[in-house]
Formats: structure tokens, sequence, C-alpha cells
């Protein structure tokens, strides 16, 4: 029986891994174990029978296959990806069409309440009784002049603007005098009623007072009113227009509104 | 003209240079193709089987790692699919038609015999030892290059290659073909 560890240096003899010293002990060896050297031979033999197939070499040349194939397999890959299908995905996922159908829900309701909300509102500002009752920054502008009064003395100096729409009066008032003066602005209570006294640009001893049938400025310097009044009906009115000094009036005029 | 070395050719051929890969091609296909034959002993089976290692190598190229050699990675796949493909047959009916061939090769030359004899202990030799024993007669690989190959430790492929050395031994010798000596 030969020692496993002779036959791993005949292996390593056989591949030249043994080093010269070594290699002339195991043929030495092998002079005095004969059956050792038997083996050597044999698988020395058999090593040799297997290296002599290297030179049994079928010639083959697969390029052109493997090229052919290679090509087939890029195009096909190419074929796998389509961008259509992630967006496909998304669409069946059951949670995004319930957000789609979420949200459409959400914006026509939205519409559907902006609609009828602004539709509601329309009808109630449009009743007859509401008409022209309602007053901004340019309706001033939109409604009809009746007069412009206008004085000027060394005493005194005053411009009496006066619009009038359907239902509203706006008069304008300027004055402007050295000592005080009073002025008013009279009406009969049958046919207006006093909506607002508003002070534009009014000194500390300038004051304004609206009753029923009149307003009343005691001027001093220069100031400006605004005064609304709510016209009652649509028959002609007159407005009287007054500067008193001294309580002896130095001024007066009147101005007609609802003109025919 | 001087040539490219292996991982060069690798290198080109992932920037989108068809060439170089056919460099390669022609460079390792008969190696593996015959490596391959004599590890499944059919010319067409082996055809199919190189072609698939040089697709997949060309696929893989993109993740080849320039830490090891071209030549052990596609050794490495070669091994890879030939015992694939060998596991995938039945061994019983692969074995029957080796034992067919000797008997009626007996009469043969004495080389030719020879020659036949090793194909058959070859082939009865588990698919992982004559893998082994293929690569480093046939091929020429050194224990660490043959370690690269098959993804094992040089110290593994050495104790392993003396057990396949020792099995084909046994098996030549049950095969009559030291019996003249």
């Amino acid at each position: 029986m030969i020692n496993k560890k002779i036959i791993s240096e005949i292996y390593r003899k056989l591949d030249g891994e043994l080093p010269e010293n070594l290699s002339r002990e195991l043929e030495e060896y092998f002079a005095v174990h004969p059956e050792a050297g038997q083996q050597f031979k044999e698988r020395e033999k058999l090593k040799i029978l297997i290296e002599g197939e290297k030179e049994q070499i079928i010639d083959i040349d697969l390029k052109k296959e493997i090229l052919n194939r290679i090509n087939m397999e890029a195009y096909t890959q190419k074929e796998k990806k389509p961008e259509i299908k992630v967006v496909r995905s998304i669409w069946i996922r059951p949670a995004f069409r319930l957000g789609f159908v979420f949200v459409l829900g959400v914006f026509v309701g939205f519409m559907i309440f902006a609609f009828f909300k602004a539709d509601f509102r329309g009808a109630k500002e449009a009743t007859p009784e509401m008409k022209g009752t309602l007053y901004n920054s340019s309706s001033f502008d939109d409604m009809k002049t009746a007069d412009v009064l206008q004085y000027d003395s060394p005493l005194a100096k005053a411009i009496c603007n006066v619009r009038y729409s359907t239902k509203i009066v706006e008069i304008r008032v300027e004055l402007s005098s050295l000592y005080p003066v009073r002025s008013t602005l009279e009406f009969d209570f049958n046919n207006f009623e006093v909506l607002n006294v508003q002070n534009v640009s009014v000194n500390d001893q300038t004051t304004a007072m609206a009753a029923s049938n009149f307003i009343q400025f005691n001027n001093v310097g220069d100031n400006k009113f605004i005064i609304q009044l709510y016209n009652k009906n649509k028959l002609p009115h007159y407005i009287e227009f007054k500067i008193y000094q001294n309580d002896t009036p130095i001024y007066q005029n009147s101005v007609q509104v609802n003109k025919e | 003209m001087i040539e490219k070395d292996d991982n060069e050719l690798v290198y080109e051929v992932t920037k989108g240079n068809i060439s170089s890969f056919e460099v390669l091609v022609d460079r390792y296909q008969k190696t593996i193709f015959n490596m391959v034959f004599k590890m499944v002993g059919d010319v067409e089976t082996a055809k199919d089987i190189t072609q698939d290692v040089f697709v997949t190598a060309f696929e893989k190229m993109g993740g080849f790692n320039f830490k090891y050699r071209f030549f052990s990675w596609v050794y490495r796949i070669a091994i890879n699919k030939t015992l694939n493909n060998l596991r995938s047959k039945e061994p019983t009916e692969r074995l029957k038609g080796v034992e067919t061939n000797i008997a009626e090769d007996l009469t043969g030359q004495s080389q030719e015999r020879n020659r036949k004899i090793l194909q058959s202990g070859l082939r009865s030799l588990q698919a992982d030892y004559r893998i082994l024993l293929l690569l480093k007669y046939y091929c020429g690989l050194s224990y660490n290059e043959i370690a690269e190959a098959m993804n094992i430790t040089e110290k593994k492929v050495k104790s392993r290659l003396f057990i396949a050395r020792e099995q084909m031994h046994d098996i030549m010798i049950g095969k009559g073909y030291f019996e003249n000596d």
C-alpha cells in the first residue's frame, strides 16, 4: 500500500512543483520501492494521455451564430420596455382611480356650488326695492348732475355739487371762509332721508350737524363734505343751499333733483 | 500589430465596440467549445452551450469586475453552464451510452483505443472532478487560475484535484488501461 504522502509527492513532481533535491530523493525512493515507481509511471502515463487530448481539437467557428443571437436579444430587450406600460400600470391601480374620481368629484361639486350660489345672490339683488341703492366710489361719476352751485366773495367761498340717481342724492360741499360762517342744506323730510354726512377734509374748528329736514355746517377755514340722502320718491324736489354770516344770509340758492 | 489585452478589449466592449467582442470570441471559442465538448460528449450540445456562454458573457460584461481576468471569468460561465446541462440529464442514460462505445472500440488501434478509454473514463468521473482535470491538463491552467475560474480557494483546488486524479487513476485501472505496463 503506497503512502498518501508519496502519491501527493508524485503529483507535485508531475506538476513540476517539487524542488530538485526532493525530486532526487523521490527517485531514490522509487529505486528502493519499485511499487512506488510503478505508481509514478502509471500517473505519468495518465497525465500524458490527458494532455494528449489538447491535440484532439475540433476546429469550429461559432462567431456568426453568437453575434446573431446577441443582436436579436438586444432587439428583444428594447421592445420590453415601452413607456406606455408605466402609465397603464398606474391607471389600473384602484387607489389611483379612486383618487382621480375623488378629486374630479370635489372639483365638479365646487363648480356646481359656485354656480348656484352666484345665481341666488344675483336673484336677491335684482329685486326692485334694492335697485339703485348700491353705492361705491364710482357711483358719483355715474349719477346725473342736478347742478353745481358756486359762491365766491371776500367773506366766503363755496361749491355745492349735487348729483342724483334713482334712490340716492349725493352732495359734495366745499366751504372756505376766513371767519366763521354757517351753511345749510334744507329739504323736505317727506322726500329725503339723511343717509350719511361724511367729513372728507375738515379741521377741528368746523362741525357738521344733521336733522330730519336740514344739514348744517359751522365752518372756519377750508373744509370738504360729502352728504348722501335717500330719495324717497321719483318726483322733482328742491334742495336749498344757504350761507349765513352772523345769522344774516349772504348766499341762497336751490337745486332741483329728479328733473323731468 | 500589438494584440490587445483581454481586459482592454472587455473595456472597449462595455463602451459599445462590438468588434472587440469578436476578437474575444475568436480568442476563446475553440478552447471553450472543446472543453465543453469533452465534458458533454456531444458536438451540438457543446455548440449550444458555447454560444450561450458568449451571449451571457456579452450581457453581463457591463458588470465585469476588472480585478479578475477575462478568461477565468468566461471559463466560470462555461463551467456553470456545462454543469447545469449535465445535471439536467439522466446520469444512468449517459453512462450506459459510454459503456457501449467502449465495447465497440476495444478492438481498435492502440492509440485510438487509449483515447476512447480516456474519454469513457472522464465521463465516468463526477462532473465537478472531470472539469478540474480538463482545466488542469487540457486547458493548462495553474492552480491559481483554476481557483479563480471555479470561485474556490487554491487549497481547495489542490485537494479536489488530488481526489479527481486518484479517482481517474482507479477508473483507468478498472478499464484495464495499465494492464500491459
